[in-house]
């Protein structure tokens, strides 16, 4: 029962710890990154919303 | 400016930009305090060195139930007040609640194999985490299915707090199972006997982990914020678009 | 009263007369029961040991199917939107509709149950303490499947997702219905305490799966 007949399961369990929560960080990061950039290409073709821009007549 | 100002989407996305890097370096010192403590701790424990499982283990255990409490309160906040916010809080907390009842539901698995010579008994607490896991599956895919933001607010709210009512039923009823079809001589795992010299690197753990998991959720939050407004602003352009 | 009557006598009517519902479940709850066999081998010892979880399964999944009709005819003719913005409060006919739903498609697993108990080499007793599980408890699975089929009533893949969502909540249910069936055959336990909790969840099914659903359905609406 010491560290060197088990280690393997003590890392095994960080290692899957750290890779399950590197995962949920990597879609996170990439989602935010994405989503960044659509928003800034909605801004570069001047769309942008109600509270922002200037009174407009509605149709 | 008071709390209540943050309600405002807008102000709640520059608050998390401020926010989000000091909880990221909370979160890695904290953790990196609780490793430290755990492998520099002297390793004559009861349980050999496999309790050293633990301190991901329990915590994540903790914040598995802690994910479920916040989807039911954001629930309420949507069904009471319908803040647009509390549908976001509500989402965001599926998938980082399902993460962790994921890291739960593996640790345990890999400390049952020296512990019980196999890695999936069916013990009362697995048993448990296993379900909540398949009911945080099912409010992502409720999520997923609805398309218009409100309505799967709504839909994800209900079936939030009827799960909510629902766990309290479902954990006795796997209690009491188990204690059907076990002899009474199931090794705890954890419980309130534990030694001061573990307690003080699980607390701190468990405090590291409560941070990672504020500091995802914020991270999350935000992104669903951003989704919304884009969402938003295809609606517009779409509106505006010629011939419409 | 008059108009919860009225819509619990419209129910049962059109599920007897419109076909494809009871029948069909109870053939589905027979063929679960005649697949399992082929999975297990004919040994009767084990059928007979393990007949109340085979027989509770097959209820169970036999229910969880004709769930999905629960409330998708209303809402394609348009009679739930009547429901919904009616003076009847929305709770109690949905109750009513979940009670008629019951009566003609629970009872007559309930029913089937003994005939199909003789297939798995369970003596009278046995059959008759499965039945008895199966009538207090297939209510509680109506009711939890009443505020899963609310939820996914309008979305147009729901019938596999609203599995999804109420086989969890129905653990409960399957635990101690199996365990009062075997409390009767061999076990040293008293049958009396899981029946009762039994129907607890059923009772308590009674109330948290029409308010549920009615929340469901109006939140739907605007």
């Amino acid at each position: 029962m010491r560290l060197v007949a088990h280690g393997e399961f003590i890392m095994a369990a960080y290692g899957a710890a750290v890779l399950i929560l590197a995962a949920l960080i990597v879609w996170i990061v990439y989602d935010y990154r994405a989503l960044r950039r659509t928003l800034r290409a909605f801004e570069d073709e001047g769309v942008t919303r109600r509270s922002e821009q200037a009174v407009k007549s509605s149709p | 400016m008071a709390l209540i100002d943050y309600a405002n989407p807008s102000k709640f996305l520059a608050l998390t930009d401020r926010l989000i890097p000091w909880l990221t370096g909370g979160t890695v010192l904290a953790l990196a305090l609780g490793i430290n403590q755990i492998f520099g701790a002297p390793e004559d424990y009861q349980q050999g060195a496999t309790v050293r499982i633990m301190f991901i283990h329990v915590p994540a255990a903790w914040l598995s139930m802690f994910g479920w409490a916040v989807m039911s309160v954001a629930a309420l906040g949507t069904l009471v007040w319908r803040h647009p916010l509390a549908d976001v809080a509500a989402k965001a907390a599926a998938p980082v609640g399902a993460a962790f009842t994921l890291i739960c539901l593996v640790t345990g698995a890999l400390w049952g194999r020296p512990m019980w010579g196999t890695y999936w008994v069916w013990d009362a607490r697995l048993t448990s985490v296993l379900i909540l896991f398949l009911m945080y599956l099912g409010v992502i895919a409720l999520w997923r299915t609805i398309e218009e933001p409100t309505r799967a607010a709504r839909a994800a709210a209900i079936l939030t707090l009827v799960g909510a009512l629902n766990l309290p039923i479902i954990k006795f009823s796997v209690d009491w199972w188990n204690t059907l079809h076990q002899p009474a001589s199931v090794l705890r795992l954890d419980g309130p006997s534990i030694h001061p010299d573990l307690l003080v690197p699980l607390l701190v753990m468990a405090a590291a982990s409560g941070l990672a998991f504020v500091t995802l959720h914020l991270a999350v939050m935000r992104n669903e914020i951003l989704r919304r407004r884009i969402r938003t602003m295809h609606l517009l352009q779409a509106q505006r678009a010629p011939g419409s | 009263m008059k108009a919860l009557a009225a819509l619990f006598g419209r129910d049962v009517k059109l599920a007897v007369r419109a076909g494809g519902g009871a029948p069909v479940a109870v053939l589905f709850f027979l063929i679960v029961v005649t697949i399992t066999p082929f999975a297990l081998g004919p040994d009767l010892a084990l059928l007979q040991r393990i007949g109340p979880a085979i027989l509770w399964i097959g209820a169970l999944l036999a229910s969880l199917l004709a769930l999905d009709r629960l409330l998708a005819a209303d809402l394609d003719d348009g009679s739930l939107d009547l429901l919904t913005m009616s003076d009847t409060p929305l709770e109690l006919a949905l109750a009513t509709k979940a009670l008629a739903h019951w009566l003609t498609t629970g009872l007559p697993l309930v029913i089937a149950t003994p005939l199909l108990a003789l297939f798995l080499n369970l003596d009278l007793a046995a059959s008759a303490a499965v039945a008895a599980t199966l009538l207090v408890g297939t209510p509680a699975l109506t009711f939890l499947g009443l505020a899963g089929a609310a939820l996914t009533v309008t979305l147009r893949r729901g019938g596999l997702l609203l599995s999804v969502l109420v086989l969890p909540l129905a653990i409960p249910v399957l635990i101690f219905g199996v365990a009062a069936s075997n409390a009767a055959v061999v076990g040293p336990l008293p049958f009396g305490t899981p029946f009762l909790i039994l129907c607890a969840l059923s009772l308590t099914g009674l109330v948290i799966g029409p308010v549920a659903a009615a929340l469901a359905l109006r939140s739907g609406h605007d």
